[in-house]
């Protein structure tokens, strides 16, 4: 093989580029157009995008990690919730916490750490959350 | 920008380049020199080939070195509190469920709905994965919270999986997932009775489960405690159901009866989007686990609830609106049938 079947074009002093070289231009300035694309996540790499306050944000990570989302719908917490309990989209919206308590962020936290009770024989199970966590996640689902 | 999103991007960028770099395998993506230019000494389609393939080459070692740099630096974050990304997430899932399903297909179970199987799969069950998995009113313990994976409630298990892939990941467990391997038990259908038990936790409400904790606890009366404890699961009526209930009356009744007032329910506008919510929403009410968090949700269920709500749960806001059987059967048909939203 001679050196001149494995350059392209008349450049770098009629020498040419190495075939590897040449061809990494086009590709590159597609890539630098394609690195634009890359999806924003808000807050999932670590990152968070503003600032609601400390304790909505407190109150969905504790949402999270008591894994509310196993049984119930919520929007923004990911999680297989299949129905086990009631959707808490639009929460601020309801009139009744487990169709008994006026829902208010009180009645709410009182619920939270003592569902049975408030009402003996429901599935809500008791996660022994504290009194400072409750105030967090009412106050986040509360900003739903 | 932080350095994982750097990270990514140059990992999406070496992606790109890499797909390009294939594409030209087929389509020449540089333009060949015209004939009579010096350098035309090989066929033009040889050319574009050893580019591409010089390029994938020099493109892998790339992202070789770049995702051994990514592992060594330490950025990835491994806190269990921050959920996955939706893509490791849905690959570790859709890994998970094709790996039972493969593991467990020569597995064979036996018959499961028998009392005494199902009284010791219940002891097994509070031994060794109530902590984590809590039971129909009981919450997972400390240990439970803040896995992640979550260890998911098993009320609705034998919905997901079959009894032998319950079995299969009860006996062997799940690697990174938290699921310990729990082996065959101690006596010979100890297995078995704990996959009877999860099955039986499908149909059990917390009231019952309450009553066969106590049982098993040797607390419940000696000689009632098999008239109190219902280890076998009752009717559910779903075959009432299709002979008794007429969907599209149904949609009329909730309607009349003033259910769209207050509940959200699928396919019915009720009046106009302004419903109180003072009740929850119904929507994909097939797939709701418990009628107002204390009965299991199945037709004869509902059908008593809604004819009779102070009986089922005193304390409740749902008010008694004296709906007849035939019409509650209706509206339970309507409910149930209900596509979702």
């Amino acid at each position: 093989m001679s050196r001149r079947a494995t350059r392209i074009g008349r450049g770098r002093l009629g020498g040419g580029l190495p075939v590897i070289l040449s061809a990494l231009r086009p590709l590159a300035l597609a890539a630098l157009c394609l690195t634009a694309c890359a999806p924003e996540t808000p807050g999932r790499l670590g990152e968070e995008k503003e600032d609601v306050g400390p304790n909505v944000e407190r109150g969905r990570e504790l949402v999270a990690v008591y894994a509310c989302a196993a049984c119930h719908a919520i929007p923004g917490i990911r999680g297989a919730p299949g129905g086990i309990g009631p959707p808490l989209e639009e929460w601020s919206r309801r009139r009744f916490i487990a169709g008994r308590l006026p829902n208010e962020p009180k009645e709410l936290i009182r619920w939270l750490r003592n569902p049975e009770e408030v009402d003996p024989g429901t599935a809500m199970p008791d996660l022994g959350i504290s009194k400072e966590e409750a105030i967090d996640m009412a106050a986040f689902l509360f900003s739903l | 920008m932080s350095l994982l999103r750097l990270a990514f991007k140059t990992a999406a960028a070496l992606l790109a380049m890499g797909l390009l770099g294939l594409a030209s395998l087929f389509r020449p993506v540089l333009r060949a020199p015209a004939a009579g230019e010096p350098g035309e000494s090989r066929p033009a389609r040889a050319r574009p080939l050893r580019v591409a393939l010089g390029t994938a080459a020099g493109l892998l070692v790339l992202s070789l070195a770049g995702g051994a740099a990514f592992v060594y630096s330490g950025l990835y974050d491994i806190a269990a509190s921050r959920p996955h990304l939706q893509l490791t997430e849905t690959l570790l899932t859709t890994l998970k469920r094709r790996a039972v399903q493969f593991h467990a297909r020569d597995l064979v179970a036996p018959d499961l709905d028998d009392a005494d199987l199902i009284r010791r799969g219940l002891v097994l069950y509070r031994g060794n994965c109530v902590t984590c998995h809590g039971a129909p009113g009981e919450g997972r313990s400390r240990i439970g919270i803040g896995v992640n994976p979550t260890p998911p409630p098993l009320v609705k298990a034998i919905e997901r999986w079959t009894a032998e892939e319950i079995a299969w990941i009860t006996a062997y467990g799940l690697k990174m997932a938290g699921m310990p391997a729990f082996g065959f038990g101690e006596e010979p259908r100890d297995l078995w009775a704990l996959t009877a038990f999860v099955k039986r936790m499908n149909t059990l409400a917390p009231a019952e489960y309450r009553r066969m904790a106590a049982a098993v606890r040797g607390e419940a009366e000696a000689g009632k405690e098999t008239e109190a404890v219902p280890w076998l699961p009752g009717p559910q009526g779903w075959d009432l159901l299709a002979q008794r209930g007429d969907a599209r009356r149904g949609a009329q009744l909730l309607d009349s009866y003033g259910c769209s007032a207050c509940h959200i329910i699928s396919g019915l506008r009720g009046a106009a989007g302004m419903q109180s919510r003072a009740g929850p929403p119904l929507t994909d009410w097939k797939n709701r686990h418990y009628i107002a968090g204390e009965l299991v949700n199945n037709p004869l269920n509902l059908v008593r609830w809604l004819r009779d709500p102070r009986e089922a749960d005193p304390g409740t806001a749902m008010p008694d609106l004296d709906v007849g059987e035939e019409d509650a059967w209706s509206m339970a048909a309507y409910l149930y049938g209900a596509e979702r939203d």
